[in-house]
């Protein structure tokens, strides 16, 4: 009686919940809706045209550099020039792409998941 | 022009009108949602991609149970295991956008549920039993089986089952929930655990003999 046979055991690894809280269901049926209700999530169409705008400027600025190579300060040696160069480019691009993406449903989620529970 | 999926420019051409078009109602991805092999779960998480929020209800309608179950076998709290499984639906939620149907809907969800019940595995260490004698085990049904066990046998082995899983390790139990809760294959199971079938065959293994060892020392 205290532990089940083989089969029971079978039986029982098988078995799911009848009926979640309603704790889980007022939850669930609310992560949909927080997202709506906010009416703060980006359009569709601003997400792809905010991560082109930041490809454009990353490209822009490299493309200066790449033209006007002695714009800017000249603090590095002529060995470490190029390479910190690049980083420096890396980096710029890499900080717009950042920029672009900094508002879009990614960041804002955990916001909105964070209401919604703890409200 | 008729896009296919076969087209090797369709992928770009998909990417330009992603580019050029909102998130909903793109025609690319309507035709995505009527392809013939796509299973019906697959085709809610589409249209869940494309706005349609009904589709998250419906999906979750069916896969709430299983998957509380899961997490409440893996964690033995049922209070977390809710909170778990909302979590993770959050996470379907706010990763509809990024969706492909690559794998089996369930094979996506359980890596999902699988990552966040790793990353949520030192929550359970300072959760509160439920199963602690008040009364409040959730009540379970078993498919196939609409009065298979004794309601007062069936609490008692679900303690005995809790007691029994705390004691096999969080990969083998995986497996094994995997596999004999959720009907899973081997493979299926290798797949959501990214690990090959034999590796998961060996944990199912280990996890039944701990069972079966659990079972010798308690009878």
């Amino acid at each position: 009686m205290k532990d089940p046979n083989p089969e029971q055991l079978e039986l029982l690894l098988k078995g799911t919940i009848r009926e979640p809280s309603r704790r889980f269901e007022e939850a669930l049926a609310a992560i949909a809706e927080q997202e709506n209700s906010t009416g703060i999530s980006w359009p569709g169409m601003l997400k792809p045209l905010a991560v082109a705008a930041a490809l454009i400027l990353g490209i822009s600025i490299f493309l200066l550099n790449q033209t006007s190579p002695s714009a800017g300060p000249k603090v590095a040696s002529a060995t470490t020039a190029p390479l910190d160069r690049e980083w420096v480019e890396l980096f710029t691009m890499s900080e717009a792409l950042d920029q672009a993406h900094v508002l879009t449903d990614e960041d804002l989620l955990p916001a909105l998941e964070y209401y919604a529970f703890n409200q | 022009m008729i896009l296919t999926w076969q087209n090797p420019l369709s992928g770009f051409l998909e990417w330009l009108m992603m580019l050029a078009l909102p998130a909903s109602g793109s025609m690319v991805r309507q035709q995505e949602d009527s392809r013939p092999h796509l299973e019906a779960d697959q085709v809610l998480m589409l249209r869940l991609r494309n706005g349609d929020r009904d589709a998250f209800t419906v999906l979750f309608e069916k896969w709430k149970r299983p998957l509380i179950s899961y997490f409440y076998r893996s964690v033995g709290d049922y209070h977390l295991a809710e909170d778990l499984a909302l979590e993770t639906a959050a996470k379907v939620y706010r990763a509809r956008e990024r969706y492909q149907p690559r794998a089996r809907f369930s094979t996506w969800l359980f890596q999902i549920a699988g990552n966040h019940l790793r990353d949520s595995w030192r929550r359970k260490r300072n959760a509160v039993k439920i199963a602690d004698g008040t009364g409040n085990l959730p009540e379970w049904e078993y498919p196939g089986h609409p009065n298979p066990l004794d309601r007062q046998a069936a609490r008692i082995w679900e303690e005995w089952l809790l007691d029994a899983l705390e004691k096999i390790p969080l990969p083998e139990k995986t497996a094994l929930l995997l596999v004999a809760q959720q009907g899973m294959t081997p493979s299926e199971a290798a797949d959501v655990m990214k690990l090959t079938p034999n590796h998961v065959r060996v944990l199912l293994n280990k996890a039944r003999n701990r069972l079966k060892e659990f079972r010798e020392e308690t009878s």
